[in-house]
């Protein structure tokens, strides 16, 4: 798995400088406000989850913005990530590092629960 | 073994359960199991012999229970043997609906009723998602799972996950914002003072009244100081030292009157905590906004070490300015604290007595009592580690949130929990499942402004929808209205006032199809029945499951029978998901729901139904790919696109990915209970969690100020005056009514031990307890009240809301607030697959004004104060 916490790449003495390549899977109505399933995205592998949001603004459009990011562009708490099958929280929630290589998002919305 | 697993070894405990082990060919034995007969799922053995129940109790190795069980648990004999039970598929014949009116059902083969529900949700899947709408509350976790999962998988956004219209409102969006978890729940190992607001502790409090019970009786023992605030003097108010009777609708006063009284009157708070955990030292400057660095945009604060603005994150910021005026940006301005007490002092005592009816000097007292109790400072070390001790806890939940003005309500009372430093530490209100470290790590973190950001219980794999920061209102596209509640954490309230005029709402779809579990959506779900009936009228295809066919299976078009959850096996991970129940000093635990009998012959379990429905829609290997990342299914127990699983197939893969190859399905089929010590920053993460609070909701202005450029451009005006960063009190309409002197009392609705729901009193056991002990088919009315009215105990009263006249049974008892009518439980049935509860008590809900002037803005939450005439008949 491409992952490892920030703790690892702020030791790091030479950080990597290659590219992340991230396909991010979108599901139930992420997938109708960006008008596709699926994304890739590139970004310098020692990105945070954090980091995602901006690129995601630009390639999914408006509607998914309005709906799926804060207004300062960050993911919204209730977007549930999910990395090679397992949800960022029991990593390292945003600050989630994606090192080099490739690497599956899952993106998908809530439930409205209580 | 699973990396999680690692060093937990030894810590993890496989417990003892009394009756032997099971064997499938023994004559007589007990069976670990979870309850399903209310929402708690306790854990319970039942007693088979000859392979028949003869008998449940409650399982001593569920930390949930310890072996306690109630009245409800006992009776779920009588549900499962339950005479008027249907076994096979039912298609309606009349196309004529509506209530009392008979639906000539016809029974139909499986095969019919699976084809007929795949074509429909194909087309829909097809046309557009959004025409399916699903109800998942009740009967079984398998609701949530396999009904839940269409949402990430078929791309509806309409998931009713509960009943109640005051559900969840605002006690999950407030925890989430104050302590990161789900639910909330005292820390009764160590509490001192504990205050509690419409909670009707030990009677339905929540996931956990079992354990609550007797953890109370002990903290008494001990000396705990117990004060209920509740129109209704309860179970609780009963072995309360105090119970104060307040006006309905009136808790954000009672919350503000203790927070003047604290802050401005005793001037006992937290100071520390406040500065380092919450944003109470953010500035606040022009229109009520926090002043913020011009380059970075985060909020500054003044640090009084070194006379310097800095922002809230800087490392040097040493002792941040609670109290006072200074310059910020060329401007004065005051830390956000200073504004809590300005608001604060807007509630002295005595207009707080004119408000709640509680007299001023018992507010001066309880509030100095509570601040005392609090111990300002104190640690106490636990487990080698020294963590602040609060013991003070006020606990609120369904009360509060069943109002007009719900989020005022509640998060006044929440915010005196906060000020005191009194959250997620020893003896103060928790969290559920704020912090965990195993079986899955996860913790709360900071994110916007360096405030908590919490998107869901620790477990809880879909998340959920937050206060903060909130979304950008948008025009409405959904029937729920959800884009006009951008803090809002569901809006399914809206849906019936929606449909008497989509048009308005510019909504361009039809709910076109209705799958729902057993809850009793059309009796419990809103307000006034009849538009309830309206909109369920209007959809093409109403499906539910069913064991007996109540008030709103009447409205379905096909009725799918389900087994009892004595049938009925699943991981029903209930301690892990959704509701992971003990909170404190509570060790960790995961326990099952298994079936100890056969089921009748023919009747099928949910997830089987739905995954061949799910097979013949094509979106089966979209629902494997859904519940793969959301249960945390490892790689080598996921679910395979173009395969078929059983369910024990499925939930030996569920429980395996959780807790290892050794802790299948069979092993919780044989133990029942798996638990596991919790390390002190589990227990009591309150300051471990590296986020501060938002005690100042500035993000609340903004918000309303979308809301409202969104409301002006569809024409609309709403009043949006609840959008300020600190609660106020505000009336709702049965307390108008009640000064202006044209209602006689106000009806509240009160839980009952021994019933839940619209679906209790329908069992044999539990009905004769309701006609023994007879108030629970009866209406509280206080002694002054009856006075007036001539009307003594047992006369037939009228009770006439707005929307419903009612015939009750007076019950005279000075156990009741002298301007409340309390009704219990949710009885009043009317649906002829239930003949025992036909007719029986009082339909709370049904009395219930219901559209949007009842409507809270902020939280979407129905106001449940019936504005009630009475009088004899």
């Amino acid at each position: 798995m491409a992952i490892r916490s920030e703790e690892t790449i702020q030791r790091s003495e030479n950080p990597p400088r290659e590219i992340v390549t991230v396909k991010v899977l979108l599901m139930g109505e992420l997938k109708r406000w960006a008008g596709r399933r699926e994304v890739e995205v590139e970004l310098p592998a020692g990105s945070t989850i954090r980091s995602l949001g901006e690129k995601l603004a630009v390639l999914c459009g408006e509607a998914f913005a309005r709906h799926a990011l804060t207004k300062a562009g960050a993911l919204q708490p209730h977007v549930a990530v999910f990395i090679d099958g397992v949800q960022i929280g029991r990593l390292e929630g945003y600050q989630t590092v994606l090192t080099d290589g490739k690497v599956e998002l899952m993106l998908l919305s809530s439930y409205e629960g209580g | 073994m699973i990396p999680s697993l690692k060093g937990r070894e030894t810590q993890m405990q496989t417990v003892y359960r009394p009756g032997g082990k099971r064997h499938e060919s023994s004559a007589s034995d007990w069976v670990p199991t979870t309850c399903r007969m209310c929402l708690v799922g306790c854990g319970v053995l039942v007693h088979m012999k000859d392979h028949k129940v003869v008998n449940v109790i409650g399982n001593p190795d569920s930390p949930i229970n310890r072996g306690r069980i109630c009245a409800k648990g006992k009776s779920g004999i009588m549900n499962h043997y339950n005479p008027n039970r249907i076994t096979k598929p039912l298609k309606r014949t009349n196309s004529e609906k509506g209530i009392g009116i008979d639906p000539k059902w016809q029974e139909i083969s499986w095969e019919e009723a699976i084809e007929t529900i795949s074509s429909k949700m194909r087309k829909i899947h097809q046309e557009d998602p959004r025409k399916l709408y699903l109800q998942t509350w009740g009967g079984s976790q398998e609701f949530t799972t396999w009904l839940g999962v269409l949402r990430p998988a078929f791309g509806t956004p309409y998931v009713q996950t509960g009943v109640s219209p005051s559900c969840g409102k605002t006690v999950h969006s407030i925890q989430f914002l104050v302590a990161g978890g789900f639910h909330q729940e005292p820390d009764l190992a160590h509490c001192k003072y504990l205050i509690d607001c419409g909670t009707q502790m030990g009677v339905a409090t929540r996931e956990g009244f079992n354990h609550q019970v007797p953890d109370c009786a002990k903290a008494r023992e001990r000396g705990l100081k117990l004060v209920v605030v509740d129109p209704i003097g309860n179970n609780a108010a009963a072995k309360a030292d105090e119970w104060l009777p307040i006006r309905p609708g009136t808790d954000a006063a009672f919350g503000m009157g203790m927070l003047n009284v604290l802050l401005n009157e005793a001037r006992i708070f937290d100071a520390e905590y406040l500065k380092h955990f919450t944003n109470a030292a953010y500035l606040v400057g022009a229109k009520g906004k926090f002043v913020r660095d011009p380059a970075t945009g985060k909020p500054l604060l003044y640090d009084q070490g070194d006379g310097k603005v800095k922002t809230y994150d800087d490392p040097t910021l040493n002792d941040p300015l609670l109290e006072g005026e200074v310059e910020a940006q060329g401007k004065k301005a005051k830390p956000a604290f200073e504004f809590v007490k300005a608001r604060a002092a807007e509630y002295p005592a005595e207009r707080v007595e004119e408000i709640t009816s509680i007299p001023a000097k018992t507010l001066r007292r309880i509030g100095r009592e509570f601040g005392a109790a609090a111990q300002i400072g104190a640690t106490i070390r636990i487990d080698g580690v020294d963590v602040p001790y609060r013991p003070v806890c006020l606990d609120w939940d369904r009360g509060p949130q069943g109002h007009k003005h719900a989020w005022h309500h509640t998060w006044a009372l929440a915010m005196v929990n906060v000020v005191l430093g009194a959250v997620n530490v020893v003896g103060s209100i928790h969290s559920t499942d704020s912090a965990s470290n195993f079986p899955i790590k996860k913790w709360v973190e900071a994110g916007q402004d360096g405030i908590l950001m919490s998107g869901g219980s620790t477990h809880r794999g879909g998340g959920h929808f937050t206060a903060f920061p909130g979304r950008t209102p948008t025009r409405p596209e959904r029937w729920d209205l959800f884009e006009l509640f951008p803090v809002a954490a569901h809006t399914r309230t809206l849906v019936p006032e929606v449909y008497k005029d989509p048009g308005k709402w510019g909504i361009d779809h039809k709910i076109e199809m209705v799958i729902h579990s057993p809850g009793n959506q059309v009796m419990a779900g809103w307000g006034d029945v009849q538009a309830v009936v309206n909109w369920y009228k209007s959809i093409d295809l109403v499906v539910g499951f069913a064991v007996e066919i109540n008030e709103t299976h009447e409205l379905d078009d096909i009725v799918l029978p389900m087994r009892t959850y004595m049938e009925e096996g699943c991981f029903d991970d209930s301690s892990v998901y959704p509701f992971p129940a003990v909170a404190g000093e509570a060790v960790g635990f995961c326990q099952i729901q298994q079936g100890v009998v056969e089921p009748p012959e023919g009747v099928r379990s949910v997830g089987e139904v739905m995954t061949e429905i799910y097979q013949r829609v094509g979106i089966l290997d979209e629902v494997y790919q859904a519940l793969n990342n959301v249960k945390g299914l490892q790689p080598a127990y996921s679910l395979e696109p173009g395969k078929r699983y059983s369910m024990e197939e499925v939930s030996d893969r569920i429980a395996k990915s959780r807790f290892g190859a050794e802790y299948g399905w069979n092993w919780f089929k044989e133990n029942g209970v798996l638990v596991w010590p919790r390390s002190v920053d589990e227990r009591y993460p309150g300051r471990f969690i590296k986020a501060r609070i938002a005690l100042y909701l500035e993000n609340f202005i903004e918000r309303g100020e979308e809301l409202g450029a969104v409301l002006k451009e569809m024409g609309l005006a709403w009043d949006l005056s609840d959008y300020e960063p600190l609660p106020h009190w505000r009336p709702c309409e049965s307390y108008e009514k009640m000064r202006r002197g044209e209602i006689d009392a106000v009806g509240v609705n009160y839980k009952l031990p021994y019933a839940y729901g619209a679906h209790g009193n329908a069992n044999p056991w539990i009905n004769e307890l309701c006609e023994k002990l007879p108030h629970s088919y009866g209406a509280l009315i206080n002694k002054r009240l009856a006075q007036k009215k001539g009307i003594k105990d047992g006369d037939p009263i009228w009770l006439e809301s707005p929307v419903k006249k009612v015939r009750a049974v007076a019950r005279v008892t000075e156990c009741v607030h002298p301007e409340v009518i309390g009704i219990a439980g949710n009885a009043g049935h009317w649906a002829k697959g239930k003949p025992l509860s036909m007719g029986k008590g009082v339909n709370f809900n049904g009395l219930l004004p219901y559209g949007f002037e009842v409507i809270d803005v902020i939280s979407s939450a129905l106001d449940q104060c019936a504005p009630l005439k009475v009088y004899k008949a």
